[in-house]
C-alpha cells in the first residue's frame, strides 16, 4: 500500500498539489473548497490513486495555509484560520511569527493525524452518534457556538454577545430558503443571496486592520515586522510541553468535524473557546500565547478528518470540501457508505494511508509556505498595506465576480473599524455570522416538527447534555468564585 | 503623562466607544424592525415561526442592549462627569489624533474611489491610480511608488486572471 503511494506517478503530482493548496489557501478570497476545484479537472487524467492523493492533499495544507496571512497580515486565508488572527497575529506582532506559524504547523500535522487516527478506529461509532442530533440538539449547538464569543472574549462579555447577536441578524439578510421572503435586500437581486461570508470576513480584518494600522502607526516606511529565525526544532518543546491541550483540541475538532453543518472554522473557535475556559490565565488570551495559538490550529486540520467520517460511512459530506471530495471519489469508482467497508477494504485502507502521509508532508510543504511568505515581513508597511488593500478588492471580486462583494467588504471594513474603535470585539460578529444560519435553520425545522412546542428542545437527553454545557459556560466560574469566596471567609 | 492620567484618559475613551456603539445599535436595531415590515409572511400551517421571526428578534434584542451600553456608559463609566471635565492630557491627546484622523479619512475617500472606478476604467487602470496615490499618501516617493504600483498589478493580475482565471473587472479601459 504504502508502497505504491511512493510511486514517483504518485509521489510527484501529490506534492505540487500541496503547494497549490497552501498557495490558494493563503491567497485571502481563494477557500479551500477552490482549491479543491481547481485540482478535481488534472485529478480525473491521473490513475485513482494520484488523483485521491491530490484531492485530499490540497483539502488539509489549504486549511493550514488560510494561517499564513491570519499570522503575519491579520487576513484569515480561509474561513477556518479566522482564529488565528487572535493570539498569532499578537504573536507575530512580538517579532515571533515564524515561532507561531512553526507551532501552527507542528500542531496542524499532529491534529491531522489524530484526526486521521480518530477516522480509522472510531469512524463507525462516531457517526452513529452524529446522527443521534436532530433539529434540536444542533440549534442547541448553535447557541452553544455562539456563547463561545463570550468565552473567547472575556471582559467585554455584554458587549461580545451584541457583536454575536448582530452577526446573527446579518447572516438573515437574502432571501429565505424556506418561504422565498426577501429580508433587507431592499429590491437588490445581487443581495438575494445573501451577505457572503469571505468578503464580510476580509473587510472586518483585513481593511479595518489596514485602517488601523494607517490612524496609529507614522512610520509607513519601516519594514512590517520581524521575522524571526526560529526553525521546526524550536517549537517541540512547546508542543510537548501543551500536548494535552493539542490531543484535546484535535479530538474536540474531529467530534465537531464530524457533525454535518459544522465545519473546520467551527471546530476552530470551540476549541479556542475551551482551551481558554480551562487554562489557568484565561486574561492572557488574545496577547499571544501558545495554547491560543496550539488550540484552533490542532481543531481546524483534525475536523477536516473528521468531516470524513460521516462521508466514508454514510456518504453524507461535513462540508463543501468533502462534498467536492465524494463526487471525485465517485468518479474513480468509489462508492461512500456503509458497504464501502464491506466490499471496498482496499479503497477504504487507500484513503486512509493517503491521509496519514499527507500529514507528515505538510511540514515541508508548510514550511516552505511559511518562508515564502515570510519575506513580505522584509517590504516597508506602507508597500504591504497597499497590497493587502488591493488583495482584499480583488480577493472579495473573485468569490463571484461580483462587485456587489466588493461593496460589502468595504462596508464591513469601515463597520471593524467602527467597532474595534469603539473597544467592541469583532470576532463574536464572526460566529453569529457562522452559527446564525444554522441556529434559525434548526429552530425552525425543531418547531415545525415539534408542532410549535419548545418542549423537545429541553426534554431531549442530547439537548439537555447541551443546556447544561451552555448553563455551566456562563455560570460556572461566578458560582465557583461565590462559593470559594464563602470558603476562603469561614 | 503618569498612570493615573493614562487610565483616565482610556477610560475616557472607553464610554465614549461605548456610548458611540449603543447609539449605533440603537439606531439598527430599530430599522430592523421597522423594515421588517417588508418581510412577506406566507402562512403553510405547520407552526413555522417564518422568516420574520430571527431578524425581529436580533432586531429588539440589538435595540434593548443598545440602550444598555449608553445607559453602561452614563452609569458605570462615568461619561458625563468626563465629559465636563477634560483634562489637559486629554486636549494634547485630541491634538495628536487629528493627522491619523485625517489619514483614515483619505485612506477611506480613496477606496471608495477606488471601488467606484474599478467597475468604470477596469482593473489595471483603477488599482494602478489606486496605488499611486495611496503610496504618495503613505510618504513614498514617485519612483518607489510606481516600481510598486507595476509589480502589484502585475502579480495580482497573473495570479488572479492567468493562474486561476478569475475574470477581474475591465470597464472602458482596460
Amino acid at each position: 500500500m504504502f508502497a505504491e503511494l511512493l510511486q514517483p506517478s504518485v509521489l510527484i503530482p501529490w506534492f505540487l498539489a500541496m503547494l497549490l493548496g497552501i498557495f490558494v489557501g493563503a491567497t485571502p478570497g481563494l477557500t479551500a473548497t477552490m482549491a479543491v476545484a481547481l485540482i478535481v479537472p488534472i485529478s480525473f487524467h491521473m490513475s485513482p490513486m494520484a488523483g485521491l492523493a491530490m484531492i485530499i492533499g490540497v483539502s488539509f495544507t489549504a486549511i493550514f495555509a488560510g494561517d499564513i496571512p491570519a499570522t503575519w497580515l491579520r487576513i484569515p486565508g480561509t474561513p477556518a484560520s479566522a482564529a488565528a488572527t487572535l493570539d498569532g497575529f499578537q504573536m507575530a506582532k512580538k517579532g515571533k511569527g515564524n515561532f507561531a506559524l512553526g507551532l501552527d504547523l507542528i500542531c496542524s500535522s499532529i491534529g491531522g493525524i489524530i484526526g486521521v487516527a480518530t477516522l480509522i478506529f472510531v469512524a463507525p461509532q462516531l457517526a452513529r452518534f452524529a446522527l443521534k442530533f436532530g433539529s434540536y440538539e444542533y440549534f442547541w449547538l448553535g447557541v452553544l457556538g455562539l456563547s463561545m464569543s463570550a468565552m473567547v472574549t472575556m471582559g467585554q462579555t455584554s458587549k461580545a454577545l451584541l457583536a454575536a447577536t448582530l452577526g446573527v441578524f446579518i447572516s438573515t439578510v437574502g432571501q429565505d430558503v424556506v418561504s422565498n421572503s426577501q429580508r433587507y435586500t431592499f429590491g437588490s437581486i445581487e443581495a438575494l443571496g445573501g451577505l457572503h461570508f469571505i468578503p464580510v470576513m476580509i473587510g472586518l480584518f483585513g481593511v479595518a486592520e489596514v485602517l488601523r494600522n494607517i490612524g496609529q502607526s507614522e512610520a509607513l516606511g519601516e519594514p512590517t515586522g520581524e521575522a524571526d529565525s526560529s526553525s521546526l526544532i524550536s517549537v517541540l518543546p512547546e508542543v510537548l510541553r501543551h500536548k494535552w491541550c493539542v490531543v484535546r483540541s484535535a479530538l474536540v475538532g474531529t467530534v465537531i468535524g464530524a457533525l454535518p453543518g459544522a465545519g473546520a472554522d467551527v471546530a476552530a473557535w470551540g476549541s479556542y473557546g475551551i482551551a481558554k475556559s480551562s487554562s489557568k490565565t484565561p486574561e492572557e488570551f488574545g496577547t499571544g500565547t501558545i495554547e491560543g495559538v496550539i488550540a484552533p490550529t490542532s481543531a481546524n486540520n483534525a475536523a477536516v478528518a473528521g468531516a470524513w467520517i460521516p462521508a466514508l460511512v454514510f456518504g453524507i459530506p461535513g462540508d463543501a470540501v468533502t462534498a467536492i471530495v465524494l463526487g471525485v471519489m465517485l468518479v474513480h469508482g468509489i462508492k461512500p457508505g456503509p458497504m464501502l467497508f464491506e466490499d471496498g477494504g482496499d479503497q477504504v485502507r487507500s484513503i486512509f494511508a493517503i491521509a496519514l502521509v499527507t500529514q507528515f508532508m505538510l511540514v515541508p510543504c508548510g514550511w516552505a509556505g511559511v518562508k515564502a511568505f515570510g519575506l513580505i515581513q522584509k517590504l516597508p508597511k506602507r508597500t504591504v498595506l497597499a497590497g493587502v488593500l488591493v488583495f482584499s478588492t480583488v480577493g472579495a471580486f473573485a468569490i463571484n465576480n461580483s462587485m456587489f462583494d466588493v461593496y460589502v467588504m468595504l462596508a464591513f471594513g469601515l463597520i471593524g473599524f467602527f467597532m474595534e474603535a469603539c473597544g467592541v470585539p469583532v470576532v463574536p460578529m464572526i460566529l453569529g455570522l457562522i452559527l446564525g444560519p444554522l441556529v434559525e435553520r434548526e429552530l425552525r425545522a425543531g418547531l415545525i416538527a415539534s408542532s410549535g412546542s419548545f418542549e423537545p428542545f429541553f426534554m431531549r437527553p442530547i439537548s439537555m447534555a447541551l443546556v447544561f454545557l451552555l448553563f455551566l459556560a456562563f455560570f460556572a466560574k461566578p458560582m465557583w468564585k461565590l462559593i470559594s469566596r464563602r470558603l476562603f471567609t469561614k | 503623562m503618569n498612570d493615573m492620567e493614562a487610565e483616565q484618559q482610556e477610560s475616557h475613551f472607553n464610554s465614549i466607544g461605548t456610548a458611540a456603539f449603543g447609539l449605533f445599535l440603537i439606531l439598527l436595531g430599530a430599522g430592523i424592525v421597522y423594515f421588517a415590515k417588508d418581510i412577506r409572511v406566507f402562512s403553510f400551517g405547520n407552526n413555522d415561526p417564518g422568516p420574520k421571526a430571527v431578524p425581529l428578534g436580533t432586531g429588539v434584542i440589538l435595540f434593548v442592549g443598545g440602550v444598555l451600553q449608553i445607559v453602561v456608559a452614563f452609569a458605570r463609566e462615568g461619561l458625563l462627569d468626563r465629559l465636563r471635565t477634560k483634562s489637559k492630557s486629554e486636549k494634547q491627546s485630541v491634538t495628536k489624533l487629528k493627522p491619523a484622523t485625517a489619514r483614515i479619512l483619505w485612506m477611506l475617500g480613496t477606496m471608495v474611489a477606488y471601488v467606484f472606478l474599478l467597475n468604470t476604467i477596469g482593473f489595471a487602470a483603477s488599482t494602478s491610480l489606486f496605488l499611486v496615490a495611496t503610496l504618495k499618501l503613505f510618504g513614498s516617493g514617485w519612483k518607489e511608488a510606481g516600481m510598486t504600483t507595476i509589480v502589484i498589478v502585475a502579480f495580482v493580475y497573473l495570479l488572479f486572471e492567468v493562474v486561476f482565471k478569475v475574470s477581474l473587472p475591465t470597464g472602458s479601459l482596460f
